[in-house]
């Protein structure tokens, strides 16, 4: 199934871009989609050991399995205040 | 009140929103562009949201805090977009019966959202150079241990509209 992550912060800079779309198995976790993406776009592979995926707009955790449709983002390490 | 703006925070809009006959303490808190840190000059600070859930975060850390403290009123406003030295990206108002509970609770407010909600800001120096802020997680997080001693989890947590 095709997933599509949205970008924020210092990764939109890094890629150049707002979202990316990965192609994962039917049975993957968000561990699998990490992976997937720091094979995809190694320029990310710093930036993640901090960063959280969010999926439907909640934290995931990396054994949160996907479903085709749901609405992921790389979050890293917020800033906000 | 929820709110997430690109416009300069009217203060005294947020602060009248608390306004309650119930309570005889309210507290504000400003988050401003501050011009120096660790020896480099900030121009500005430019701040960037994942929208939706940024607002259910906010949304959750606000129904949270009315469970923790006798809140009457509680509202929530970030700036998004560039904010100069001296202007405010955020505001933290709160209204409870007694004075401590909104010093308490304006405090939790403002540790726990600098955590959970998903905004970023990009810190622009003097000297023309241009950074993300993304702190280390495994650094020690402000905290008050009278009010903050469990872990927050606030996946569970409902949102209540503004």
């Amino acid at each position: 199934m095709n997933i599509s992550i949205a970008l924020f912060a210092s990764a939109r800079e890094l890629v150049g871009s707002i979202s990316v779309d990965l192609e994962v198995s039917e049975q993957a976790t968000v561990c699998d989609l990490k992976i997937a993406l720091v094979e995809a776009y190694p320029e990310l592979a710093s930036l993640m050991s901090n960063s959280v995926f969010s999926v439907d707009h909640e934290y995931a955790n990396d054994d949160m399995m996907l479903r085709d449709g749901v609405e992921v983002a790389l979050i890293p390490p917020v800033s906000g205040g | 009140m929820i709110e997430i703006t690109t416009q300069p925070l009217d203060t005294d809009r947020i602060l009248q929103s608390v306004q309650s006959d119930r309570a005889g303490a309210s507290v504000m808190f400003l988050g401003t562009t501050r011009q120096f840190t660790d020896g480099r000059e900030t121009v500005e600070l430019d701040y960037e949201c994942y929208h939706e859930m940024a607002i259910k975060k906010m949304s959750q850390l606000r129904y949270i805090s009315f469970e923790k403290w006798p809140i009457e009123h509680c509202t929530i406003v970030h700036r998004i977009g560039p904010v100069p030295v001296g202007e405010s990206s955020v505001a933290i108002a709160v209204s409870t019966p007694h004075r401590a509970s909104s010093f308490e609770a304006a405090e939790w407010l403002i540790n726990t959202l600098k955590t959970e909600v998903p905004i970023w800001k990009r810190e622009s120096f003097a000297d023309g150079s241009q950074e993300w802020v993304h702190p280390d997680p495994k650094q020690v997080v402000k905290k008050n241990p009278k009010t903050d001693s469990e872990p927050i989890d606030l996946s569970e947590a409902p949102t209540i509209g503004p």
